[in-house]
């Protein structure tokens, strides 16, 4: 066990494999989850019949999406059209390396987790272009376009809302992050994290291409954006790679600004982590089924308008804080 | 801001909502009480004495308007009085076309058809839903699930309503056919008359009703001389 711990080679590839399993098998139940809210929101009941309260559901969808055959257009470039759905998950399921989930629980402590996360989400825009592009649908293209155009506008409000936890906690690592704040407090408790936090999560919807800012998306004008020529396997893994990126995001949000896995009453620190970030994706879900989603336009003068210039400010006074502490 | 508060609502109702009670009632393995006067099909009723109730008289074939109804007459003795009358020889409902008007209920005379509150199973056959004599009786058998109505019943209902409620909507008589003496509304209707200031015509359109409906009621009932207030009222709007 200690030699496993110890070799940094065998300890990424034990923790990776795990991580992967078991955020795979969360993603499954995370969608039985979200169709169950979305069932009461709406005054349905949500999945019922396939196991006890319809938990079985997840397992049945894959099974049928597996037995489908999985259709290349004709004009398609095939082999990005391959390629798209395993970057889009290899790119969400990366971001996981960096989270902290207890003290040892982690896959990576690297010293730039925070940097590497945000990479990696800011990535997930590529291969969604690669979908549209290689679709060669205009629906696809221009759901492709607007991910990109999207996913480049949020990244730097995003970016700077990190900045704050960043600043305060002097590192760059999600587990020194995380350290500081079992040391001095939570992030989100004090006025300037709260808002950081507020902001992050509005910025990471529209990263992870959730309504209310599913443009790229847009149902009602771009059929399904830029996955609207997969089926089967290869919409699933679109899928999957989207709740997959939302946990992960929650995961992120819990680490940053709710204080990571430190928690109360001697409980399990993993518990207290998995708990964080379960009501974080609770909050994403609850959002994403109240809210309408925004016009183009309104998507870009929100980022440009209020969430630079508000992250801006945010930055500043964390820096005034930290110097003011010296 | 207008946005920010209008999301916040919206975030209020769709909470509000996931909190409450389901409505929803899982049909297949929860069965929700029917409406009490749910009809679904048909049957044919037998008397106290065991014979049937149907004397072959084809007025429910006349009436369907979607002309599902056949019946085969013909006269023979009764197996139970022994006495010759009509009968059903064959009756087929054909439930496909059926509109469950029940008109053929309404003009039964011997409140021979009736309808029943549920077809439990539903057809997997066009046969299945072609009601048979057999399957007609064979409806009839539990008495639960009748519906609420018959011919008789029915013609209760649908009786002219001054037979029932002479009171209940008396024809407001012309402002000027009507002579009403103005002190008419004060001593027939002391409180619930409706106000006589509305208008120049009202006190004589409003009056004549109350004080047809008073004397209509005077002399049903002797005994109480003022009108019941909720008929007041009709009459006067």
């Amino acid at each position: 066990m200690t030699f496993v711990l110890s070799n940094p080679w065998l300890h990424g590839l034990v923790f990776g494999a795990v991580l992967v399993s078991v955020l795979m098998a969360l993603v499954a139940f995370i969608t039985w989850f979200e169709r169950k809210l979305a069932g009461r929101i709406q005054s349905r009941l949500g999945p019922t019949m396939v196991g006890p309260f319809g938990l079985l559901q997840p397992i049945a969808d894959a099974v049928k999406a597996m037995q489908k055959d999985f259709i290349v257009p004709k004009d398609a470039d095939r082999f990005l059209f391959w390629l798209a759905p395993p970057l889009t998950i290899a790119f969400a399921l990366a971001t996981a390396a960096v989270i902290p989930f207890s003290k040892d629980v982690l896959a990576a402590n690297l010293d730039v987790g925070v940097l590497y996360a945000l990479a990696f989400s800011g990535l997930l825009a590529f291969p969604t272009w690669v979908a549209g592009w290689a679709s060669n649908n205009k629906y696809a293209l221009l759901g492709g376009m607007r991910m990109v155009a999207q996913g480049i506008s949020y990244e730097i409000p995003m970016v700077m809302a990190a900045l704050v936890p960043v600043t305060l906690a002097g590192t760059l690592s999600m587990q020194g992050i995380v350290e500081y704040q079992v040391a001095s407090g939570w992030i989100i408790a004090t006025p300037v994290g709260a808002a950081a936090g507020l902001l992050f999560l509005t910025t990471a919807l529209a990263e992870g291409n959730r309504i209310p800012f599913d443009i790229p998306e847009a149902e009602s004008e771009l059929v399904a954006g830029p996955t609207t020529e997969y089926n089967a396997i290869g919409w699933s893994i679109f899928a999957a790679s989207e709740y997959a990126h939302s946990v992960i995001t929650a995961a992120i949000v819990s680490a940053l600004f709710l204080g990571g896995w430190d928690g109360w009453w001697n409980l399990p620190p993993l518990l207290w982590m998995v708990a964080k970030t379960g009501f974080v994706f609770l909050i994403v879900t609850w959002v994403r089924w109240s809210l309408l989603r925004f016009r183009s336009d309104q998507l870009m003068a929100l980022c440009w308008k209020y969430l630079v210039p508000g992250a801006l400010l945010l930055v500043l006074i964390a820096g005034i804080q930290v110097s003011v502490r010296g | 801001m207008g946005y920010l508060l209008s999301t916040l609502k919206s975030l209020y109702a769709t909470l509000r909502q996931a909190l409450s009670k389901p409505t929803t009632v899982e049909f297949p393995k929860v069965k929700r009480e029917r409406a009490p006067r749910i009809r679904a099909s048909f049957a044919l009723t037998k008397d106290a004495a065991g014979d049937e109730n149907c004397i072959g008289c084809k007025k429910c074939e006349k009436v369907c308007p979607s002309e599902v109804i056949t019946v085969v007459a013909s006269k023979k003795p009764s197996p139970v009085t022994g006495k010759a009358r009509g009968y059903a020889d064959d009756f087929t409902l054909n439930l496909q076309a059926c509109i469950i008007c029940e008109l053929c209920v309404q003009v039964c005379p011997t409140d021979a058809i009736i309808m029943v509150k549920e077809q439990e199973a539903p057809g997997f056959s066009r046969a299945d839903l072609t009601l048979t004599m057999d399957k007609l009786y064979k409806n009839a058998e539990t008495k639960e699930k009748w519906a609420w109505a018959n011919a008789t019943v029915l013609g209760e209902h649908q009786k002219p309503a001054e037979e029932k409620k002479p009171a209940l909507a008396p024809k407001p008589v012309p402002a000027a056919a009507a002579p009403t003496p103005t002190g008419a509304p004060a001593t027939a209707t002391p409180a619930t008359a409706p106000p006589a200031t509305a208008a120049p015509t009202a006190p004589a359109t409003a009056a004549a009703p109350a004080t047809n409906a008073a004397t209509l009621a005077a002399a049903r009932s002797p005994a109480s001389v003022s009108p019941p207030p909720a008929d007041e009222k009709k009459g006067g709007a």
